[in-house]
């Protein structure tokens, strides 16, 4: 923006119209500030020359004339005192109702203008021009806006003896405007149509160059106003609202045309305040800062209206007005402040300078060999927008890329020094900064795709998709400071790119980048989702509360964060949870943890003999397990209303706290080892599903092999078989041989390696060959598989103290499938049999007692197949 | 109430103290004085402050020495307020103050709070009996 001056034209004629001036006549024009409040008042027009000049003075607003005191005096008079200084900076930076003073004397003329707001409390965001030049000299100087169209311009007009002065300010007010039109007039020479005079102003609408700048809705101006009783407190106080309101549109406005760093020296009273705490209330945000005067750092009450864009850690500068009020009790000085603005940090916007020494010393010129350093990140250019395959993401010790030259090099353009380290660095950096929302909610709402997320992970969920059942994929729960909860889903190659946080993040706190929002869940629609919230949520408010069931081992998260949160957040269980995934657009997810391992999760775990004590649907079980089956195998056993037909295993699963069995069904989706490793070894299952007696695993459910040992099921306490007996138990059996099923008894050979029965003869050698191993098979496993019927299994003795079983009817058929050890202790010895084995040896034999597990059991028919609990077999 | 709510809280209370005393010296708020009271309780101060204009707060007190306060709000609607504590049966109270906890009194109980700095409250003399009924019909 330009500001040019010629020589003053008429003012003398305002109101008159352009009529009757003398536009050859040079006349000298000179307004007088006449020691009335410069900031309320504005000087339209002079006509004389004389010592007396007419003054005509416009009053803003009723109440300022209300506020004309001493105090108002003495701020007029600290501003001449800062016009004084501030005329060689040539520079103003804000515009609001303006002042114009306009003055000339034979051998100076000044043109003083006063940018004040009509706020009778504020004086802060005044900033005055005065300039001396010599009469018919142009005088240009720069005015800082963006806007071209934002300036005050005094150029020179078509006649070169008179000066004229265009206000062409975006927020010049009509008053001002009033002042331009009669500028104008002398050029004219005569009458001149409003309307073509108004397309000289060439008025416009002035455009926002803040689009990165938000700021919240005032109140609705369209809105009928309640009138108040004139003279009155409230009618004061809603003049004095829409004062503020006016004065808040002006500093928004300039901070929107004005860069956002503050000005160095502007004239303005303010203050540099540091947030480290934010405690939101009442519409009001209490926080506790540290002011920055100086060297030295005093700590700082501040209280700001609400306003979701501060944050914890952010710089702010305060503006003027503000008022202080001592507190009796503690007599702490708290700040209220309606005036700010939030400054970047300085590392955003001045690290990508790094100039290791004093390039402007002249004496150490020709000693010191200066490095400039150009912060070069690929990420802060542009270049690259994946921050992932940043050098600086990949190799964090190294601060940037540096380029060394000497300091003749730089001698030749520090302009070019300066372009380089503030237009590509600080410009990119500052839209490419990425802002880190610890609410999920402000997260949402600020519709930035590189805008992070903070948040603790809760839980990191691995699981088989339906398409796929080997492929693991995995989604991540956490938490942010607010208690919204939000599940993650991860890319495929998650295991690959973010194996610390999927192995060890639980309980950390991360920051999350690259992600979209997929939906919302409710409980409604993820029930099972919200049954892991609602034990993790649970388990917050027993560590809370301090409540502990003697049987549960305490849950602690402890950091600071999370007590905090749990202070305030943990009336009731979240009702909703963001799902999210990984965004396209922002170059692939990031995740970074930002805490060490300080906190450590520890899993609240129930012990068998306790389930059904707690009114959860999700528990955590440490057990050992004694036996696994496939539910492919047992499936047909089921009646067709059985859940468990769907499910993929069965586990049967003990601890040391009860001598009894309890089982576990794995669902689709559930990352399930192989059955085979799983027998014997005590495992972690945490996040289980519980429901009467029955447990379940999901997609939401984790198996964690432990290191304890593994509970022996030697004393394993189990039931004879009865008439009440459950599809799937397991019971105990014990009778005599009653029967053989033929057509089930037969044997088959193996593998002796692999146990596959893929064998096959070679014809040339005549030896067996295994088709899986594609070795000779030279000592083959033979397989035997025998179905008996057994009598007098009623006479169990082992019926457990304090049970009492219903017998199974005598007419009932009970066969068993016998496992190849007990058919091998039945039949008699192989090498003296070489055509089969005669049903008389068999039949009349005592068994058991066998570990059954029931398929079919009615009054007439009951269905065994003996498995092996037995850690040995 | 946590620290910070009563750090807010002794502001509002010295801003009170801060009314009295510029009221009974000058007889008017300064522009300054209302600012901070309208930073501080936001939107409920414009209508309270019109209450107060309107005179329609009233000291309502008894013989036992029993006050409760009377607030006609702007919708002509009385509502009976104690000395002490921030409650009303506003549903300004149950909602702004309580339930959203955007404010620390609504309207009608910073009214009271502003005529009593002010003194500018009406007064009425009630039988016991009356400022029984009062309290029995508070809600």
């Amino acid at each position: 923006m330009s500001f040019k001056r010629k020589r003053p034209g008429d003012w003398g004629t305002l109101g008159d119209g352009f009529e009757g001036l003398d536009v050859d006549k040079p006349q000298v024009k000179r307004q007088k500030d006449r020691g009335l409040p410069g900031a309320r008042r504005l000087y339209t027009s002079k006509n004389d020359v004389n010592d007396d000049p007419i003054e005509e003075i416009i009053s803003w607003t009723s109440s300022e004339e209300e506020n004309e005191d001493s105090r108002s005096q003495q701020r007029t008079a600290s501003r001449s005192k800062k016009v004084k200084v501030s005329s060689t900076e040539k520079r103003a930076s804000v515009r609001t109702k303006q002042e114009w003073k306009q003055s000339s004397c034979p051998e100076e003329e000044e043109v003083t203008v006063v940018c004040d707001s009509d706020d009778s409390t504020c004086n802060s965001s005044v900033d005055r021009l005065k300039m001396s030049e010599p009469v018919g000299e142009s005088i240009e100087f720069d005015i800082e806006c963006e806007d071209s169209r934002s300036s005050i311009l005094t150029q020179p007009s078509e006649s070169q003896n008179d000066t004229q002065v265009t206000c062409t300010s975006p927020c010049i007010s009509q008053a001002t405007s009033a002042s331009t039109s009669q500028s104008h007039s002398p050029d004219q020479g005569g009458k001149v149509k409003a309307s073509q005079w108004v397309k000289m102003l060439d008025l416009k609408t002035p455009t926002k160059n803040s689009q990165d700048v938000t700021f919240p809705e005032l109140e609705d101006s369209a809105k009928k106003k309640k009138k108040y009783k004139r003279g009155g407190l409230a009618d004061q106080l809603s003049s004095l609202k829409g004062r503020e309101r006016s004065h808040i549109s002006m500093v928004r406005h300039q901070q929107s045309t004005t860069p956002r760093t503050p000005q160095p020296d502007t004239g303005t009273k303010s203050l540099s305040l540091k947030i480290l705490r934010l405690e939101p209330l009442f519409s009001l945000q209490l926080a506790h800062c540290i002011q920055e005067e100086g060297e030295s750092l005093t700590e700082q009450l501040v209280l700001f209206l609400y306003d979701q864009s501060l944050q914890e850690g952010n710089s702010v500068q305060v503006f003027a007005p503000w008022q202080q009020i001592r507190l009796k009790h503690t007599s702490e000085l708290v700040l209220l402040c309606s005036n700010y603005c939030i400054t970047p940090p300085k590392d955003q916007t001045e690290t990508m300078t790094l100039c290791q020494t004093d390039t402007r010393s002249k004496d150490s010129r020709d000693v010191v060999k200066v490095i400039n350093g150009v912060w070069k990140c690929p990420c802060v250019s542009g270049l690259v927008f994946s921050p992932t395959t940043c050098p600086a993401h990949l190799n964090p010790g190294i601060p940037g890329l540096f380029s060394s030259k000497s300091e003749k090099d730089s001698e030749e353009g520090d302009d070019q020094l300066s372009a380089l380290a503030t237009i590509p660095a600080t410009q990119s950096a500052s839209v490419r900064t990425r802002l880190t929302k610890s609410s999920v909610l402000e997260w949402v709402d600020c519709h930035d795709p590189s805008t992070r997320l903070q948040g603790r992970v809760l839980r990191v969920f691995c699981f088989n998709t339906k398409g796929s059942p080997s492929e693991k994929r995995y989604s991540i729960l956490i938490e942010d400071s607010h208690g919204t909860m939000c599940q993650i889903f991860c890319p495929e190659d998650a295991e690959m790119r973010f194996p610390s946080v999927l192995q060890r993040g639980e309980g950390l706190i991360h920051v999350f980048g690259g992600i979209t929002v997929q939906c919302r869940a409710t409980r409604d629609r993820e029930p099972a989702l919200f049954s892991v919230i609602d034990r993790l949520w649970s388990d917050k408010c027993v560590s809370n509360t301090g409540s502990s069931t003697p049987s549960l081992e305490e849950s602690t998260a402890g950091s600071e964060e999370s007590n905090s949160i749990s202070q305030f957040h943990r009336t009731s269980a979240p009702a909703f949870c963001y799902v999210m995934k990984e965004a396209a657009s922002e170059g692939g997810m990031v995740i970074r943890p930002i805490e060490s391992d300080s906190s450590v999760v520890k899993e609240r775990i129930t012990r068998l003999a306790h389930l059904g004590r707690e009114d959860q649907e999700r528990v955590s079980v440490c057990c050992t397990v004694i036996l696994s089956l496939n539910m492919s195998e047992v499936k047909d056993s089921l009646p067709r209303s059985d859940v468990r037909r769907s499910h993929r295993s069965i586990l049967y699963v003990r601890d040391s706290s009860d001598p009894k069995y309890v089982t576990m069904t794995t669902i689709e989706g559930f990352c399930l080892p192989e059955l085979n490793e799983m027998r014997n070894k005590t495992w972690m299952f945490r996040d289980v599903t519980y429901h009467l007696g029955k447990m379940a695993c999901d997609k939401y459910s984790c198996v964690i092999l432990q290191n304890t040992e593994s509970v022996t099921s030697c004393d394993l306490d189990l039931l004879p078989i009865n008439a009440e007996s459950s599809v799937l138990d397991l019971y105990s059996v014990s009778g005599t041989v009653c029967g053989v099923d033929e057509n089930s008894a037969y044997s088959w050979e193996v593998c002796d390696r692999c146990q596959q029965e893929n064998l096959a003869q070679d014809t040339s050698s005549q030896q067996l060959v295994c088709l899986s191993c594609k070795e000779v098979v030279r000592k083959p496993q033979t397989r035997m598989k025998l179905v008996v019927f057994l009598s007098g299994t009623s006479k169990c003795d082992s019926t457990p103290v304090g049970h009492v079983t219903q017998p199974l009817p005598p007419e009932s058929k009970v066969s068993v499938e016998l496992l190849q050890s007990s058919i091998e202790e039945l039949l008699p010895d192989a090498s003296q049999t070489q055509e089969g084995y005669d049903m008389a040896c068999v039949l009349g034999q005592k068994m058991g007692p066998l570990t059954c597990v029931v398929l079919k059991c009615k009054p007439s028919e009951v269905v065994l197949k003996e498995v092996s609990v037995d850690p040995q077999k | 109430m946590n620290p910070a709510g009563r750090k807010v809280s002794e502001v509002a209370e010295q801003l009170l103290t801060e009314v009295n005393s510029v009221y009974s010296k000058t007889g008017k708020l300064s522009d300054e004085l209302l600012s901070a009271l309208n930073f501080v309780f936001q939107a409920p101060l414009l209508p309270a402050l019109d209450i107060i204009d309107n005179r329609n707060v009233t000291t309502i007190s008894c013989p036992s020495g029993r006050k409760v306060y009377q607030v006609i709000g702007t919708s002509g609607t009385p509502y009976i307020c104690l000395p002490s504590g921030f409650y009303c049966s506003c549903p300004a109270y149950r909602y702004s103050v309580l339930l959203k906890d955007d404010h620390l009194m609504c309207k009608h109980v910073l009214a009271i709070k502003l005529a009593e700095a002010m003194d500018l409250s009406k007064s009425q003399q009630v039988t016991d009996l009356e400022m029984t009924n009062l309290i029995k019909n508070l809600e």
